[in-house]
């Protein structure tokens, strides 16, 4: 096996956790090919702090932080920071179940501010905790709070049938425990 | 559908299933431009990150022609002394941030030089097919003299035996794992890692040339057998704006930072280089107006030397010192991009209406001397 060497440790390190890190950018953005330009954004951030990142205990959390923050900051930067990919698309396209259901979850996602968006992936996705989602997202716990109640709030207007009862946001937002699994 | 929390974890797993299509993530890439990044980031001057911001949108420049000095068409052996590449019998101790050490010669048909780096230590040549404007799959990275050394294995987990090539400045460190076929004459290795072949040579005594390629092995040799080194293989880089008054006292890519040039109507057009002064330091990023759409200014909030520009301030924050950055979107057909940092540093405004010369569109009105 090659290892040792910045590039080969990098290397092997991004190709074990691409198809996680390409979910959670599409997740952000729901489209494939903005997800691969945000990935590719990322890991080449990643490169330039590989030092740091692999010397923190979790470099996974590490690629995250850069992942989102890259998202965040993709239109919110006046300095436009997008990556410009190799032209030709791969010659075979996935099949994407894009049924009425999927489409209708995508667009209630997409519908959301970015930071909401980013709340919710980071807290109901990744199983980050409260704190850590605020780590990631650079800003307070109650920032996540309110972003966390916001976010589902959009989503429940968006997705549930007319008149459905609204559960207590405010509970919900408070709650604060991390997801299945218990976060990191 | 109810979203409370379990309803969040439902959308976001559902969306998550959806089948990706192949990734068009390319590492490669990632550790090219990541390295690239590092050149600039090793300018060792305060607010070394905020120039790579400017950097990042100094690699979105528009205009290909040729590889090497626009003399010579991709695929098609150098114009001037076909199959004789320049062979210097040994490297320099510094290279000239002015002028690029080294050129292309042959490239596979339809490849065209794309970018490159220039720096006291390392220049770096990057090829690609025409049609792709970033993220070439040829890039030649070119050490200074004493710039590489051959080390046996060291780190743990490695196999016996092993000889990495590490070059410091160019943040070159891979395997050696077989030899190849001498270039001119001289020493040459193939190396591997992961995903990416590199061929690795002595192209004069004491000095190392890196090619990295997802080319396969015969054209990676052809390419490294046409490649010319020497202060006159390739054109003096050309910058459509000069630097007067108080910038002019500053030191041009001090400390390993790097001039970046693109081809450009048979010229070799400088888009961003930095500049530093003590506690203080600039980068500037140059465009053809308009600029590509994925780069653009903040709206204009001035009128500065009767140009509209914005103008972004950002305190000192963090131990990082105060930033201040200039966006024209269009000053005489130049798009430009100002940034200066650090404490003392003149007010970049100043700089933009008193001690810029914007020299226009054309090349031929440009200057091979960025300093006035």
């Amino acid at each position: 096996m090659l290892t040792g060497g910045r590039d080969a440790e990098f290397t092997e390190y991004v190709s074990a956790r691409l198809t996680t890190l390409r979910r959670l950018a599409y997740l952000l953005c729901q489209d494939w090919h903005r997800a691969d330009d945000l990935v590719q954004a990322a890991i080449t951030r990643l490169y330039v702090h590989w030092g740091r990142a692999r010397a923190v205990d979790h470099t996974d959390a590490y690629a995250r932080v850069i992942l989102v923050r890259e998202f965040l900051s993709e239109r919110r930067s006046p300095w436009a920071r997008r990556v410009t990919l190799r032209e030709q698309l791969p010659d075979a396209a996935g099949t994407v179940t894009d049924h009425a259901a999927v489409l209708d979850v995508r667009t209630a996602l997409a519908g959301l501010p970015k930071r909401q968006r980013a709340t919710l992936v980071l807290r109901f996705y990744c199983d980050l905790t409260i704190d850590q989602t605020a780590q990631v997202l650079g800003c307070s716990a109650g920032t996540v709070k309110s972003q966390t109640a916001k976010g589902l709030d959009s989503l429940r207007r968006a997705l549930e049938p007319m008149g459905a009862p609204a559960p207590d946001r405010g509970r919900l937002a408070a709650q604060g425990r991390p997801g299945r699994g218990g976060g990191e | 559908m109810r979203v409370d929390e379990a309803g969040a974890r439902a959308v976001l797993e559902r969306l998550a299933d959806d089948a990706p299509p192949p990734s068009r993530v390319d590492i490669g890439l990632a550790r090219r431009q990541g390295r690239s990044r590092l050149r600039w980031r090793r300018a060792g001057v305060p607010g070394a990150s905020a120039l790579a911001v400017v950097a990042v949108i100094a690699v979105f420049t528009g205009g290909l022609i040729p590889a090497g000095s626009g003399s010579s068409g991709p695929g098609r052996p150098t114009a001037s002394r076909p199959g004789s590449p320049a062979v210097p019998l040994a490297a320099p101790a510094v290279f000239s941030p002015l002028i690029p050490y080294a050129a292309f010669g042959w490239l596979p048909a339809g490849h065209v030089l794309q970018i490159g780096h220039t720096n006291p230590t390392a220049d770096y040549l990057q090829a690609g097919p025409k049609s792709v404007t970033q993220g070439g799959d040829v890039s030649l990275t070119v050490n200074s003299a004493g710039g590489c050394h051959l080390s046996p294995a060291a780190r743990q987990g490695q196999r016996h035996g092993q000889v990495r090539l590490i070059c410091g400045d160019s943040f070159v460190d891979t395997e050696i794992t077989a030899p190849a076929p001498a270039v001119h004459g001289r020493p040459a290795f193939w190396t591997q890692d992961r995903t990416q072949r590199s061929l690795a040579w002595q192209y004069a005594r004491d000095g190392w040339a890196v090619l990295e390629s997802s080319l396969d092995r015969p054209d990676m040799l052809k390419i490294a057998d046409g490649a010319r080194f020497g202060a006159r293989v390739s054109p003096a880089i050309v910058f459509p704006v000069q630097l007067t008054g108080a910038l002019s006292a500053w030191r041009l890519v001090s400390g390993g930072s790097s001039v970046t040039f693109r081809p450009y109507r048979g010229t070799l057009r400088a888009s961003y280089w930095g500049l530093s002064h003590v506690t203080a330091g600039a980068a500037i990023s140059v465009d053809l107006a308009p600029a590509p759409l994925s780069v653009y200014c903040p709206a204009a909030n001035r009128v500065v030397g009767g140009y509209r520009v914005s103008v972004t301030d950002t305190p000192s924050q963090g131990g990082m010192p105060p930033q201040h950055i200039l966006c024209a979107a269009d000053a005489d057909g130049l798009f430009v991009v100002i940034a200066i940092n650090g404490r003392p540093a003149p007010s970049v405004t100043t700089v933009f209406a008193h001690d810029t010369r914007l020299l226009g569109p054309d090349p031929a009105n440009w200057t091979t001397r960025p300093l006035g």
